[in-house]
C-alpha cells in the first residue's frame, strides 16, 4: 500500500508540511540569534562590534565592555523567561483545550505573585532564592486549587470548569495581593517594580538558582507533547487511544507551573507572551504539539528579547519594563488573532 | 488469532447518585458484529464507556479474554480495543491525515519512530473510508458526513481486535450509512475484528448485526439474533412504539415499520385512538 508515493498521496503531502516546518525552524533560529545580538548591542548606550566581542570575552576595562557584560545576563534572562512563558502558554492551552488559556487564566501567575508579595510583606523576604521557592509554591498551590475546584462535580476537570476556576482564583489572588500591599508603604515600591515585570536587573546569580526548575519544567512539557496531541481530541477519544488522561494533564500542568513559577519569581508576572506566542506558532507549524511546543519556546524568547530591546529604545535615556512592552505589543496582536481565527467555543 | 471475548459482569455504573446501568451482564460474540439499540438516554453510550474503561463501574467488571480491563496497561488495552465516541472533538485546524495518524498512537513506543507499518495503516484507513482525497484538508472545514468518515478512518488506523462505535452513521446520508456498515462487515470478515456499535436505525441494525442487544432503562431487555430481538413486542417495550415487523426482502432479516397516529391504512389504525385518514378525530 505504501510503496512508491504518488505526488498527491497523503504521505507526500505530509512530507511537504515537514519541509515547510523545517524551513520555519531555520527562520526562527536565525531570528533568535539576531534578537540576541540586538539585545546585547542596543540600549540606552549603543555599542559597536569590537566592544561586543570584548565584553563577551569578559573584558570590563572600557564602559562599552562593561555595558555588554551587564547586557549578556539580561539577554540570557530574556531568552529563558520568554521561552518558559511561551512554552507554558502552549502547554496550558493544550491541557485546558482552551485557545484563550495562558499562565494567567489558570491562576498560576497570580498565585505565584501573591505568594511573593505575602512573603515580602509578612516575612520580610528579600532574597531571590526565597522568591523562587515561594513563587513556585504559590504557582503550584494555585494550580492544585484550580484543578481541585475544577474537578468538582460531574465529568471531572473539564476545560470550561478549569478556565472558570482559574479566572476566579486569579481575581481572588490579585485582590488579596492588593489588600496586603495597600497599607504597607514600606514594601509598595519594591512590589510595584517587581509586579510590572522586568529582566533589567538580571545577573547570573539570579539566573543560576532557577535553572534546575526551568530545566525540569522544560523536560516535563516537551515530554507531554504527544499526550497533548491526544488530549486535543477530547478525553474520551484520548483515553480510547491509550492516553492516561489525568496523569498526562497533571504532568504537563506541573511542567508549566515550574516554568511560570520560576519565571515569575525573577521577572515578576509578564503577561501576554503565553497567550500570543502559541497562536502565532500555530499559524506557522499547525497544531501538532511536537512542533508547536519547541516553536513556542523559541518564539517566546524572540518576543521577549524584542520587547526588552524596544523598552530600552522608546524611553531613552531611561527604560521601560518589559512587562509593559509585552502588554502594549501583545494586546493588539491578541485582538488581531481573535479576529483572524475563529476561536472555538469553550 | 482467536477472536477476543469481551464480557460485562454485573455492571452498575452512572455519573452520580442514581446508577444509569443497573446490574447489567452481557457477553459479546467473539468475532461477530453486535448492535446495541435502545431509546435515547437509556444508557447505550454509558455501556460503551464502561466497556472501553472510560467509566469505572461502581460494581461489577468488564472482562476481556478472562482478564479484568482494570488490570490491563492502558496502551495494551488501546491496541486491542478501539472506541469511536458519539461526539468526538477535532482540534482547530488539524488536517485529516494528522487526525487519522493519531490512531497509531497505541502502536508507538515512547521513543519509537513512525514506521512503514504506520504509514500503511493510515493509507489503508483513508482508502477504506474513501477519505484519501481529503487527506490535506482541515477537519473543521469538512461536512458532517465527511468528518464522520474521517473519525471512522482514525478508528480503523488503530487496528484493534475490537472496535466499539457509538452511532457511527449519524450525519451520514443513506448511501454513506450503508457504505460505512458494509465497510464494518468487510473489516469483520477480512480482519476478524469484533464490531460493537450503537445504532438508532433498527432496520439497518437487524440487517448488519449478527447479534442485537436491546437496552431499556440501563438493563438488557433482550439479546440474541435479529429475528429473536426485533419483534413487535420487544420494540413496544423498548421504545414504547407500536410497529409491524415483516421480512426484509433484500436481506431476509426482520424489518420493522412503525405505526404512527397518522397516515395509517385502515388495517393498521388503532381503533378508538388514531384519527381517521381524513383527519377527523376518533
Ligand atoms: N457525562 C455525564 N454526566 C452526567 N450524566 C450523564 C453523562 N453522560 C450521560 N449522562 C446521563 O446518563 C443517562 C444515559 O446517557 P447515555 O449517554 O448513556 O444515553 P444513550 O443511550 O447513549 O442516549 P443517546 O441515544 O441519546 O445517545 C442520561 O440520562 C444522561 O443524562
Ligand atoms: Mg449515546
Amino acid at each position: 500500500m505504501s510503496g512508491a508515493l504518488a505526488p498527491g498521496s497523503p504521505q507526500a503531502g505530509l512530507r511537504g508540511v515537514r519541509h515547510a516546518r523545517m524551513a520555519w525552524l531555520f527562520v526562527v533560529i536565525c531570528a533568535l540569534a539576531a534578537a540576541c545580538l540586538l539585545s546585547v548591542g542596543i540600549g540606552t548606550r549603543s555599542v559597536g562590534w569590537a566592544e561586543i566581542a570584548g565584553g563577551l570575552r569578559g573584558h570590563t576595562d572600557t564602559l562599552g565592555h562593561s555595558v555588554v557584560a551587564v547586557r549578556v545576563p539580561r539577554t540570557v534572562m530574556a531568552v529563558l523567561a520568554g521561552a518558559a512563558l511561551g512554552l507554558a502558554g502552549a502547554v496550558m492551552q493544550g491541557v485546558t483545550r482552551n485557545p484563550l488559556a495562558d499562565p494567567g487564566i489558570l491562576g498560576v501567575n497570580a498565585g505565584a505573585a501573591m505568594a511573593v508579595v505575602l512573603g515580602m510583606a509578612w516575612f520580610g523576604m528579600a532574597r531571590l532564592e526565597a522568591f523562587l521557592w515561594t513563587a513556585i509554591l504559590g504557582a503550584g498551590l494555585a494550580a492544585c486549587f484550580v484543578y481541585a475546584v475544577g474537578s468538582l462535580g460531574r465529568g471531572g476537570a473539564t476545560p470550561l470548569k478549569l478556565a472558570l476556576a482559574g479566572a476566579a482564583t486569579s481575581i481572588a489572588a490579585s485582590s488579596l495581593t492588593v489588600a496586603v500591599m495597600l497599607p504597607r508603604n514600606d514594601i509598595a515600591g519594591g512590589v510595584r517594580s517587581w509586579q510590572v515585570g522586568g529582566v533589567g536587573g538580571a545577573t547570573y546569580d539570579a539566573i543560576l538558582p532557577c535553572l534546575p526548575f526551568l530545566a525540569a519544567g522544560l523536560m516535563l512539557c516537551l515530554a507531554s507533547a504527544r499526550s497533548l496531541n491526544l488530549l486535543a481530541l477530547g478525553d474520551e477519544a484520548a483515553a480510547g487511544l491509550g492516553a492516561r488522561v489525568d496523569r498526562a494533564r497533571a504532568g504537563a500542568a506541573l511542567g508549566a507551573v515550574l516554568l511560570c513559577g520560576a519565571t515569575t519569581a525573577i521577572c515578576g508576572p509578564i503577561g501576554f507572551v503565553g497567550l500570543v506566542v502559541p497562536h502565532l506558532c500555530r499559524l506557522l507549524v499547525g497544531v501538532d504539539h511536537r512542533w508547536l511546543l519547541p516553536f513556542s519556546a523559541l518564539t517566546g524568547a524572540i518576543l521577549l528579547l524584542c520587547a526588552d530591546v524596544l523598552g530600552r529604545v522608546v524611553a531613552r535615556p531611561s527604560e521601560m519594563d518589559v512587562g509593559i512592552v509585552t502588554a502594549f505589543v501583545g494586546a493588539p496582536v491578541f485582538i488581531w488573532i481573535v479576529r483572524q481565527r475563529r476561536v472555538r467555543d469553550l | 488469532m482467536t477472536a477476543p471475548t469481551l464480557q460485562a459482569l454485573g455492571l452498575r455504573a452512572g455519573y452520580g447518585a442514581t446508577p444509569i446501568l443497573k446490574d447489567l451482564t452481557l457477553a459479546l460474540p467473539p468475532g461477530g458484529i453486535s448492535a446495541i439499540v435502545g431509546a435515547n438516554a437509556c444508557g447505550k453510550s454509558t455501556l460503551l464507556r464502561c466497556l472501553s474503561r472510560l467509566l469505572r463501574p461502581e460494581r461489577g467488571q468488564v472482562v476481556l479474554d478472562g482478564r479484568s480491563v482494570r488490570d490491563m496497561p492502558t496502551r495494551d488495552l488501546a491496541r486491542r480495543l478501539g472506541l469511536l465516541p458519539q461526539a468526538p472533538i477535532a482540534p482547530d485546524g488539524i488536517t485529516v491525515a494528522d487526525l487519522v495518524s493519531h490512531g497509531r498512537h497505541p502502536h508507538q513506543g515512547l521513543l519509537s519512530r513512525w514506521t512503514r507499518a504506520d504509514d500503511a495503516a493510515v493509507a489503508d484507513a483513508l482508502a477504506a473510508t474513501r477519505t484519501a482525497e481529503l487527506a490535506e484538508r482541515a477537519v473543521d472545514e469538512l461536512s458532517g458526513g465527511q468528518r464522520q468518515r474521517v473519525w471512522i478512518a482514525m478508528a480503523l488506523a488503530q487496528e484493534t481486535d475490537i472496535l466499539l462505535l457509538d452511532e457511527p452513521t449519524t450525519f451520514l446520508d443513506i448511501a454513506h450509512q450503508v457504505e460505512v456498515l458494509d465497510l464494518l462487515v468487510d473489516l469483520n470478515r477480512g480482519r476478524g475484528t469484533t464490531v460493537v456499535m450503537v445504532l438508532h436505525d433498527l432496520n439497518l441494525a437487524a440487517r448488519y448485526a449478527d447479534h442485537l442487544i436491546a437496552l431499556r432503562d440501563g438493563q438488557i431487555r433482550a439479546a440474541g439474533t435479529p429475528a429473536e430481538v426485533l419483534t413487535e413486542e420487544i420494540v413496544q417495550q423498548v421504545f414504547g412504539l407500536s410497529c409491524v415487523v415483516i421480512e426484509d426482502p433484500t436481506s431476509g432479516r426482520p424489518m420493522m415499520l412503525p405505526r404512527g397516529r397518522h397516515r395509517m391504512t385502515q388495517a393498521h389504525r388503532a381503533p378508538g385512538r388514531d384519527p381517521e385518514p381524513d383527519g377527523t378525530p376518533p
